[in-house]
């Protein structure tokens, strides 16, 4: 997939990430460093400002030494994952081109939008660029029919959004329910254990039909949000994005810990009583 | 001559409530209006004695000069008839078979003979009802049964669908289901209902048989075509009662209940409450159905095909991959080679053997080069691994797929419906049938 050039912050964590494989040779084909996207709040409010020192985190209850903190330093890639099924037409595919284009609209230099659009068939494109007019055409140019691929695109929507070093965000919205998919969604949901991607969906169907995104969201710790209308779309697709900026991007090489199986992760604050969201574990043993 | 409609789904039909027993013999009386309940008084019955002739008649000519597959004045006017008049002039036809052969038991040539207290000559019965003497004799109506049952089927397929909507309609509703939303409410067609009814009057017969079964074959593969859950349903059913062992029922059968385990049907099916089965019991039954039918006929490799995705469903993949690997071998054509090698390749990564797995799945895109399927399963396959560079490269083959891509391009997406292209190869063969007299 097209990469573009690396900002410099990028490299300067990509440096430390080789470093550390350097020293821990046994993780090195395996296990790499391990990045961890963590969302810290306080009373509902996003917590800002903490160093590596603030916070711990324990590998399958192994403290582990974190390497970098950073925060709102590596651009982001933005993948949007949109149903265009039959059942996404008129004012709801209104609201949906209206609120891709207002995340667009919030990227910040070095920031990077990609699309994958999905009924039966998932498109895959325009991939990761900074050109977000292009991705923002090709939102305007679909056109809803078909049924659901909801699985298969979810799993595209992850692919994309880790073909670059950047964090990845990956913002689904679908009304929720898979009637086409080919790939399994429990298989999809394992590779989801072992992505850097950050998955938020936004489903605009029932509750009881979401159930697969509500796994992908706690999977990858994001979030689901479930609406009964997409009136409110755009801010919802905005408040994701503030979210996600709001996110602590911790990186550590896994010591004293297998290199096989799941890994359970804790991720805590010192001397805070904060909400901290990060993903539950990941899979490792030819995982990551 | 037109074939039947086997058109691409819109939309598929749900029944609400179980699946209606087969009535034997003319079937349950439909539901009717007070004012048409049947002996209510008797002016009604005078009433009947006067109008059953004429209706009789009526469906009779309609039943002999409908040519079959168009949509020609016959199929037309009976598109209008309801519920009640179908149930009426089966009674009376049946009856009057019957009376028939009673009357030529007692004497070869009775000159009169009276039903609901109107007399009619023998001989002008025996014209009406369009028998010959030996057929009146033993009360063989096959021919007529089997030009009236593709009669209601065409009106079914034909007529039906360009009149308004409660037309066809019996009093069982049905929900209309699209991309798994409930997006309406339908019936079951009494076309159907009528056309298994009048197939159930058969007398023994080799030829007559292979009609009626050919009429069953066809008009299931027409259903699960147009995504007829609803009117598929009973209609399966009687199939499987008249024919177990016919391994064509067995895999049709099978197929429906495949599909209503699809998540496609599924998850309206449950929110809306009209089944209650769940998927695993219907790939149970479906399981059960396809091994059998690959029981019946070893060589019936596409049963094979959805007899190993089945088993993959169940979460029984050592005996999938036995099956899948078999059809793989045997396969012929590549759309059914390419459904082998994708399930074979799902069955082979659920036993942990990720190289042979790989292998299927590329088989399987050499065959569709431009299916998404089996590239999204490699670079799945590679991202299980932690081959992050072999599951990027199998996207970027995804990417350089045409923008513009079709259904069609991947198999996958009509694998609930592809055993169905033969509709209107099997319309075509039974209303050839007609036309050349056999029956």
């Amino acid at each position: 997939m097209i990469r573009r050039a690396l900002a410099l912050t990028t490299l300067v964590f990509a440096a430390v990430a080789l470093a550390a494989q350097a020293q821990n040779p046994t993780f090195s084909s395996k296990i790499e460093a391990v990045r961890v996207d963590v969302l810290v709040a306080d009373n509902g409010r996003p917590v800002r400002g903490l160093q590596a020192a603030d916070f711990e985190i324990f590998d399958n209850g192994v403290r582990q030494t974190i390497d970098l903190v950073s925060f709102e330093q590596l651009p982001l890639n933005v993948v949007f994952t949109f149903d265009l099924s039959g059942s996404i037409v008129g004012e709801r595919l209104e609201n949906l081109r209206e609120a891709g284009h207002a995340v667009l609209g919030g990227l910040k230099k070095g920031d990077q939008g990609g699309l994958v659009s999905f009924n039966d068939l998932v498109v895959v494109g325009p991939d990761l660029t900074g050109n977000t007019g292009l991705v923002g055409a090709a939102i305007d140019r679909t056109e809803p029919s078909g049924n659901t691929s909801l699985v298969d695109a979810s799993f595209a929507g992850m692919m994309m959004a880790e073909s670059d070093v950047g964090r990845g965000l990956v913002i689904v919205f679908s009304d929720g329910l898979d009637t086409s998919s080919w790939l399994r969604a429990r298989s999809v949901l394992d590779v989801a254990k072992r992505s850097d991607a950050v998955v938020y969906a936004v489903s605009a169907g029932l509750a009881s039909r979401a159930a697969f995104l509500r796994d992908l969201t706690e999977q990858t710790a994001g979030r689901l949000f479930q609406l009964e209308s997409t009136k409110g779309l755009s801010a919802v697709f905005l408040q994701v994005l503030d979210e996600f900026r709001q996110r602590y991007l911790v990186s550590y090489s896994p010591s004293g810990v297998s290199r096989e199986g799941w890994h359970e992760l804790t991720v805590r604050v010192k001397g805070r009583n904060a909400t901290v969201r990060a993903r539950p574990g990941y899979l490792a043993g030819g995982s990551m | 001559m037109r074939t039947a409609p086997c058109a691409a789904v819109l939309a598929l039909t749900l029944a609400t409530g179980a699946a209606a027993a087969a009535p034997a013999a003319v079937g349950a009386p439909p539901e009717v209006p007070q004012s048409r309940q049947p002996a209510a008084s008797q002016s009604q019955a005078a009433a009947e004695s006067k109008a059953w002739m004429p209706r009789l008649s009526s469906w009779l000519e309609a039943v002999n000069e409908h040519r079959p597959g168009s949509v020609d004045l016959p199929a037309r006017i009976m598109g209008v008839w309801t519920e009640w008049d179908l149930y009426r002039v089966r009674e009376d036809f049946f009856a009057l078979v019957a009376l028939c052969k009673r009357e030529m038991a007692q004497s070869r040539r009775p000159l009169v003979v009276v039903y609901k207290d109107t007399a009619i000559a023998f001989d002008e019965l025996r014209k009406l009802l369009g028998l010959s003497d030996e057929e009146a004799a033993t009360a063989n109506a096959n021919r007529v049964l089997l030009r009236a049952a593709v009669l209601h089927g065409d009106v079914a397929m034909l007529v039906i669908p360009l009149l308004p909507s409660g037309a066809g309609c019996s009093s069982r509703a049905t929900v209309l289901v699209k991309d798994g939303n409930n997006i309406g409410a339908g019936c079951l067609g009494v076309h159907w209902i009528h056309g298994r009814l009048l197939l159930d009057l058969l007398k023994p017969d080799k030829e007559a048989e292979a009609t009626a079964r050919l009429w069953y074959h066809a008009s299931m593969a027409y259903m699960l075509e147009i995504g007829d859950y609803a009117n598929a349903d009973p209609h399966i059913e009687h199939a499987g009662l008249l024919y177990p062992a016919d391994p064509g029922i067995l895999f049709e059968h099978g197929v429906y209940h495949e599909g209503f385990a699809s998540p496609f049907i599924q998850t309206a099916a449950q929110e809306s409450g009209v089944d209650r089965r769940g998927a695993r019991t219907h790939l149970d039954e479906a399981e059960g159905l396809f091994r059998k039918a690959v029981k019946e006929n070893p060589y019936f490799v596409e049963a094979r095909v959805h007899h190993g995705f089945v088993l993959g469903q169940l979460g029984r993949q050592t005996d999938a991959a036995g099956e899948l690997r078999e059809a793989a071998e045997t396969a012929q054509g590549s759309q059914l080679r390419y459904y082998a090698q994708l399930f074979l390749g799902q069955a082979e990564e659920s036993l942990g053997n990720r190289a042979a797995a790989g292998d299927h799945y590329r088989q399987a895109a050499t065959l569709y080069p431009r299916a998404q399927s089996p590239r999204l399963a490699l670079s799945l396959l590679a991202r299980e691994i932690g081959d992050r560079a072999g599951a990027q490269q199998a996207m970027r083959q995804l990417m350089a797929l045409p923008a513009r891509r079709v259904l069609e391009d991947d198999p996958w997406f009509a694998y609930y419906r592809w055993q169905n292209q033969r509709c209107e190869l099997l319309f075509g063969e039974l209303y050839a049938v007609l036309a050349g007299g056999r029956r």
